[in-house]
């Protein structure tokens, strides 16, 4: 649960950044917050307390009792595999925002998005 | 029929006669009413003979020839259609049984011809002439026109046999006592029709020589002449048709129309001139608003 | 059949491939990518022509890496999933091609691929089955996007693309939060397994708020108010060719999985979010366009306006209860607007990169030069704006067909939107067409726009033929035949007598085809529309060679689509010929070289009219009636539908409150086409006003009333054109005002709805044509020969032209009324109409309109042919020999009815009969005796009469017999001088000055300026309104926030 609160948080404040910032650096900033957040949310969602790795280990084959985990006590594997996608793709999206500033920063000395309202209307 | 064609010639003839009498009283009137002498009453005779006897015509062009014929032709038109006494093998005319509205629009037959006419012949002035005529008939139309609903919707009627029968009977019957108000207003409008002194800015004498006929001479005058001789007669006949109770003999006839006449001729007499937008506002206003009074009491009932 | 994930991997494969393969060349590169593009697009193909002809009748499921779903990834092909990737590869190779032609400023391969990346995505994303899944693919376009974006000379793009940057990440971060919350409230990320997990009962609580956050993340990137700021920037300042693809193609990627989401998440609002941002989008797209002066933004508005009109759509098909064959309507409705704007906006983003133009004003004149451009744009625009035969008419007519009928008020405001739509696209048509010194160069390759434009064609076909496949209209085979053979005349734009040619041969076989037609209604108006369109193209050939070479195939387009509407025989294919008519006669009218401004009102004022009969006839359908026939009983909304289905038959025929395109049309549109407009296609509103008067007004108390009403709009028409007549000064305004006085006698007679009404209409409708063309046509050739059309620049002529003369003395005659000739028959049966009725009033001011027609009567004869004769006009000729013969045939037509009303009255007898109007109180005996219950009227006795006065006159003057002398033009009593000129002495200019001054309160343009005052203001408030869009990125962000706490606040509160 306090996952799940702390991403939301984050999530909020990575929104904050982008809504209220006015450099486009800090507003990057706050998209990959938010996007933290997210992650984080994702990993939250299959978090079982105590559990173990969903993995099936030679070892517990061989052991007569065990011979499957306990599925309750199993972490959901799947977020897991979907946040390393989600991590990929922001770092992605981060890059591909930045390469964009540093053109637009060449282009005027300045990375304030109030001189760039050129399309408007 | 060929005998009805001869019969048209007579009251041509006779209408002519007529009307050129009618020109000349008016002429020797409204110079006693300004303290002339004036010419004698047969002058319009006399200026006719005139113009017929005059050796050369000028012509200027085509529609020039032919606008003397069309006026002709109005004239004749519009005299031959109004049934001058009802009843009358030969008075009544070519009179039908749809006439009313025919009458109103073959009535501008001669004035577009006069028109035209006088446009050909390349003077301003004479194409000013209609252009004040068109603008002024623009307003006295209305002011008859409502008389002239007014009476075909009370009589359930577009014919003037009809419109003069159902005025029989006493001189209660007339539409004159019937529907004064629709009969004022047709008065008024027809002080315009013939032109009369507050509205005869269309020949207006003094600024532009004399209207259409500037240019026109010798026999295309007297064609003109006889045209306009013609025509007022018919009108004459029309508002006695129309107002009077018809007539049932021919004295009738003249008595009506010459009461008619000399209520024009009188008002010409003691009024002096409107612009053509003053006539225009005066026949839109009131006579109009008299007309409506009979108008919609027809619409009412 | 190639399996969907070979698309993706080649792609995939191909893109990545491309960072190696660029050691190897340029050439190579492309090579590679070309061999990607046409493997992707010949697989989709194969696969959609399979969904096409049936042999797939189910959809491909692919199962990644042997899992079966829910625990794979798998992938599935439909069938709209198959044809929509087929658009997209389309659009994207030809965006590609146009772009490489041009030349990338980027590095070529890095831009290669993206635009791989950028298709690959979108593939994906139509095709997976895994709403993670489809998060991934939604990543993998966007970035591709950004990417792309940003790739433009112009660096406003990078600021477009960061915009585009952060937006699109607000929006997957919750279509990725919808999906994992999915996956743990749901159990999976199966799009079917979710889907059998979801019943519309549990919605409520959480799920409720996971399925709108995860639409919510499809919403704004489908660009709907108030979130689509960088959308629009986006349009404006990327790369057009980039814009094409992304608009034409991604965007509707997208709108597929939000349509499918919805689908699957079985979410039951999705009505109300079309109608509330998507119908609110559209709207203010619609509207903040008008006064947009950057052409990229202003299609971008367009986009975003269509992209509203999609979801409305799809909340209608999704969730709007649609059944049956309303359901199929809408899914026609929604492909045909898909492929319509993917074709014809793609076409219209290339053809703005082939300019380079932004500023609209410098967009003057671009389609003077260039025939095939100016086909490409204006079938795009035509297209776009829902002209027919287009895709996008069709569509337009789905969607309002399919919409119940308890959202009527959502068909009233689409078509208002497709009004407003209208405006700024024709004002963009008005500017590009018209003329201008500018000189343009295409720049870059027009092979894209035209491969575009020919699919939008052949869709445009298609979907025709499925509109009539399923409304079952019928309609007939040897007119679209016709109409397809104006194609042919199109062709032969080289030689203009063989257009003249082939325009009269298609014509007189009409006439042949149809000459055995039943006389009714409808038949009067065929043989009408066929001889009268017959005679007056006639006399088209000497004026044609002014106009474009488009006139001819228009011209026969516009005469055959009246005989369409003469044919129709349901309301809705009334409808579509009439809009055919519309549309082909604005395109003429435009040609007009000052008739830019004036074709554009009348267009606007037909759309009005056009659509307010649309949806007239919209509320006449019901439940599976869906194209009610003319006989169709009348229903409870009957009087609204007859009002809303008159004004298009009014605004045709200009009367009183609806006049104001008139002047300006008629008076501006090519000469030769003036006749028509004013002869045929204005009587097409009569037609139409028949027939609704007719079938469509309950003949009941208060029906009365609005006829009372109908006929005091047509005296007030007949009797104030007739005044505004007598004060222009240009020749055919003069006769147009005339054209609208005379047809609100007309439209008298309708209101009448009497037998002797009907007569008076029919008999009016048939005169007004032969009088008022033959005027037109002469005036025609006056202005081929002099050059002018101003008034008072004219004068004397009739030493010219006496033959023109004659003929013209003679329409005037009948147009004044004036017996002997045909006019005064008509005035006579309307006169006893209306005394039978007793309607006093509507009498009178019938009658003074035409005492006050007097006034430009006399000043036409006057100024064009009497006075005096200038000098420059000495070596005049007389009219060219097609216009004089039309002008005797229609003279001598105009003297035979005169002298036989019957040759008239006997057809019209019969429609009167055939609409079951044959009361008592109107006979007609023998060929020229009409009699009513007042009088009776002989015309033959009239021009024998006539004849005879005028042959007295004629001996008398010979009797007399003086010597005529004729003087030259100058030689006048002026003053004891001579004049100098003729200029000086030609009374030619404001004749009526005195009767202004009398007038002066009447004849202030009150209409024309209120409906300006109205034109204005909404331009104005649109102007300002949209400074809603900032350009500022928070402020976007802000808005999309907000937007969200909105939705949830109204779920919240339960307003739904």
């Amino acid at each position: 649960m306090i996952f799940f609160g702390a991403s939301l948080l984050l999530i909020l404040i990575g929104l904050y950044g982008a809504l209220v910032k006015r450099n486009l650096i800090k507003i990057i900033i706050g998209l990959s917050i938010m996007d933290t957040g997210i992650n984080m949310l994702i990993i939250s969602l299959g978090f079982v307390k105590g559990g173990t790795a969903p993995i099936i280990s030679l070892k517990s084959l061989f052991q007569k009792n065990s011979l499957l985990v306990d599925v309750s006590k199993i972490v959901d594997p799947l977020p897991q595999a979907l946040v390393l996608t989600a991590i990929v793709i922001g770092v992605a999206v981060t890059a591909m925002a930045l390469s964009v500033v540093i053109r637009m920063y060449s282009v005027k000395k300045s990375i304030e998005i109030d001189d760039f309202k050129e399309l408007k209307w | 029929m060929w005998y009805k064609i001869l019969y048209g010639l007579l009251v041509v003839v006779g209408g002519l006669a007529y009307g050129l009498l009618l020109g000349g009283i008016s002429r020797k009137i409204t110079a006693r009413l300004h303290g002339r002498r004036g010419p004698t009453v047969f002058q319009n005779y006399i200026d006719l003979i005139k113009l017929i006897r005059k050796k050369t015509a000028i012509s200027h062009g085509t529609m020039f020839f032919l606008a003397p014929m069309f006026r002709l032709l109005g004239g004749i038109g519009v005299l031959l259609l109004v049934p001058i006494v009802t009843k009358s093998a030969i008075l009544s005319n070519f009179s039908f049984g749809g006439d009313l509205i025919v009458v109103l629009y073959f009535m501008v037959f001669g004035c577009l011809g006069m028109a035209l006419g006088a446009a050909d012949s390349g003077h301003p002035h004479s194409a000013l002439a209609p252009t004040r005529g068109l603008a002024q008939m623009a307003g006295y139309e209305l002011p008859f026109l409502i008389s002239v609903i007014g009476l075909a919707i009370a009589h359930n009627t577009v014919s003037l046999g009809t419109l003069v029968s159902a005025q029989q009977g006493g001189i209660l019957h007339w539409n004159l006592f019937q529907y004064p108000f629709l009969s004022i207003a047709g008065f008024i409008a027809m002080l315009g029709m013939y032109m009369a002194y507050p509205f005869s800015v269309v020949m207006a004498p003094q600024e532009i020589a004399v209207g259409p006929p500037t240019e026109y001479s010798s026999t295309f005058l007297s064609f003109m002449f006889t045209g306009r001789s013609l025509f007022g007669v018919g009108k004459y006949v029309l508002f006695m048709d129309l107002f009077l109770g018809g007539a049932t003999n021919l004295l009738e006839a003249f008595v009506k129309t010459f009461a008619i006449f000399l209520f024009v001729v009188f008002i010409t007499g003691v009024f002096p001139r409107y612009r053509t937008e003053q006539a225009v506002k005066f026949f839109w206003t009131y006579p109009v608003v008299i007309g409506l009074i009979d108008f919609i009491r027809i619409f009412i009932k | 059949m190639v399996n969907p994930v070979v698309i993706i991997a080649i792609t995939l494969m191909a893109a990545f491939s491309i960072g190696i393969f660029q050691f190897f060349g340029k050439k190579f590169v492309r090579g590679v990518f070309w061999l990607t593009i046409l493997f992707d697009f010949s697989a989709v193909l194969s696969i959609a022509y399979g969904f096409l002809t049936g042999k797939i009748t189910k959809p491909i499921m692919v199962k990644i890496g042997g899992f079966p779903p829910p625990i794979g990834i798998n992938l599935s092909v439909d069938r709209f999933g198959a044809y929509l990737a087929v658009v997209i590869f389309f659009i994207g190779a030809m965006a590609a091609y146009h772009w490489l032609n041009k030349g990338i400023d980027d590095p070529e391969p890095k831009a290669l691929v993206l635009m791989l990346l950028l298709l690959l995505g979108s593939t994906g994303m139509i095709f997976t089955q895994d709403f993670f899944n489809l998060f991934v693919f939604i990543e993998i376009t966007s970035i591709a996007s950004y990417g792309l974006v940003a790739s433009n000379v112009d660096w406003s793009s990078l600021e477009a693309s960061f915009k585009y940057i952060v937006i699109g990440s607000i929006s997957s971060t919750f279509v990725l939060l919808g999906a994992v919350l999915l996956y743990k409230f749901g159990g999976s990320l199966n799009m079917l397994d979710i889907s059998s997990k979801i019943t519309p009962s549990r919605y409520g609580g959480v799920l409720m708020i996971i399925a709108i956050m995860f639409l919510f993340g499809l919403l704004i990137e489908l660009e709907l108010f108030p979130m689509n700021g960088w959308a629009l920037d986006i349009y404006q300042g990327a790369n057009p060719a980039v814009v094409a693809i992304l608009a034409g193609g991604i965007v509707k990627g997208f709108y597929l999985v939000f349509v499918r989401s919805a689908i699957y998440l079985k979410f039951p609002y999705i009505l109300k979010i079309g109608l509330i941002f998507g119908l609110t989008t559209y709207l203010v797209s619609q509207f903040f366009a008008w006064k947009q002066k950057d052409i990229r933004r202003l299609f971008g508005y367009s986009s975003v306006g269509q992209l509203g009109l999609l979801v409305l759509a799809a909340g209608f098909y999704v969730g709007g209860g649609l059944q049956g064959i309303d359901k199929t309507y809408m899914l026609l409705a929604i492909v045909f607007f898909v492929l319509n704007h993917s074709f014809s906006k793609s076409t219209l983003f290339f053809i703005t990169d082939l300019i380079e133009e932004k500023d609209i004003e410098k967009w003057k004149g671009v389609l003077k030069g260039n025939k095939l451009l100016k086909t490409l744009f204006s079938t795009s625009v035509l297209s776009m704006a829902g002209a027919p035969p287009f895709i996008g008419f069709w569509a337009k007519l789905f969607f309002v067909l399919a919409i119940p009928k308890q959202y009527f008020y959502v068909v009233v405001l689409v078509l208002l939107g497709a009004v407003a739509e209208i405006i700024y696209y024709f004002n963009l048509y008005r500017i590009t067409s018209s003329d201008s010194e500018n000189c343009f160069e295409i720049k870059g390759s027009i092979v894209p726009a035209s491969m575009n434009t020919l699919v939008l064609l052949g869709l445009s076909f298609l979907s025709g033929y499925y509109f009539f496949l399923y409304t079952r209209i019928s309609v007939s085979t040897n007119l679209l035949i016709m109409m397809g053979a104006a194609i042919i005349i199109y062709i032969f734009g080289f030689s203009r007598i063989f257009q003249w040619v082939l325009s009269l041969g298609i014509l007189s076989y009409a006439l042949y085809l149809f000459k055995n037609i039943n006389i009714n209604l409808q038949g009067f108006f065929l043989l009408f529309i066929l001889v009268g369109g017959l005679i007056l193209v006639f006399a088209t050939y000497p004026v044609s060679k002014k106009y474009s070479w488009s006139f001819y195939p228009l011209l026969i387009f516009s005469v055959l689509s009246m005989v369409g509407i003469a044919l129709a025989k349901e309301w809705i294919s009334l409808f579509i010929f009439w809009e055919l008519m519309s549309w082909s006669s604005y395109l003429i009218i435009n040609q007009g070289s000052k008739a830019k401004k004036a074709s554009w009102v009348y267009l606007v004022m037909s759309a009005i009219g056009g659509y307010a009969m649309l949806s007239g006839i919209k509320l006449l359908t019901s439940g599976p009636n869906l194209v009610p026939g003319f006989n169709s009983t009348a229903m409870r909304y009957s009087t609204l539908s007859a009002i809303l289905i008159f004004t298009a038959f009014l605004i045709k025929m200009a009367t009183a409150p609806v006049h104001i395109w008139a002047r300006e049309a008629y008076g501006e549109s090519p000469d030769g086409f003036t006749p028509i407009l004013s002869g045929i296609l204005s009587k097409m509103g009569v037609f139409g006003a028949i027939l609704t008067v007719v079938y469509l007004l309950p003949h009941t108390a208060h029906s009365s009333v609005i006829l009372y009403g109908l006929a005091l709009f047509g005296a007030l028409t007949a009797l104030f054109m007739a005044l505004f007549a007598a004060f222009q000064e240009n020749v055919k305004k003069v006769l147009a005002y005339s054209s609208v006085s005379q047809v609100g006698y007309i439209l008298i007679g309708i209101a009448l709805a009497s037998s002797l009404g009907y007569s008076a209409a029919l008999y009016h409708t048939v005169n007004h044509l032969i009088f008022k063309g033959l005027l037109f046509v002469a005036v025609a050739g006056i202005i081929y020969r002099t050059g002018t059309s101003y008034l008072p620049e004219m004068g004397g002529l009739i030493r010219r032209m006496p033959v023109t003369f004659l003929a013209f003395l003679m329409g005037i005659i009948t147009l004044a009324g004036i017996p002997p000739l045909s006019g005064f028959a008509g005035k006579w049966l309307l006169y006893s109409a209306l005394l039978e009725k007793k309607w006093m009033f509507i009498l009178l001011i019938a009658m003074f309109a035409s005492i006050v027609a007097f006034m430009y009567c006399y000043k036409l004869l006057h100024t064009i042919f009497l006075g005096q004769l200038r000098d420059k006009y000495i070596k005049v000729k007389e009219v060219p020999l097609p216009i004089a013969i039309v002008e005797l045939v229609l003279a001598g037509l105009t003297m035979a009815v005169g002298i036989k009303p019957s040759l008239i009255l006997d057809f019209s007898d019969k429609v009167v009969k055939s609409l079951g109007f044959y009361g008592p109180g109107y006979a007609y005996q023998g060929a020229h005796r009409i009699v009513s219950k007042f009088g009776y009227w002989n015309a033959y006795f009239m021009a024998v009469f006539a004849i005879g006065a005028f042959i007295i006159a004629l001996v008398l003057f010979f009797l007399v017999k003086a010597k005529i002398r004729k003087v030259g033009q100058l030689d006048i009593g002026y003053s004891g001088e001579v004049p100098d000129s003729p200029e000086s002495v030609h009374f030619g200019y404001d004749l009526y000055a005195h009767m202004r001054r009398a007038v002066s309160p009447f004849i202030s343009p009150i209409m024309e300026n209120s409906y300006k005052k109205v034109y204005n203001g909404i331009a104005a408030f649109v102007d300002y309104a949209r400074r809603f869009y900032t350009g500022d990125l928070n402020t976007y962000a802000m808005w999309v926030i907000i937007t969200l706490s909105f939705i949830f606040y109204i779920f919240y509160k339960g307003v739904f």
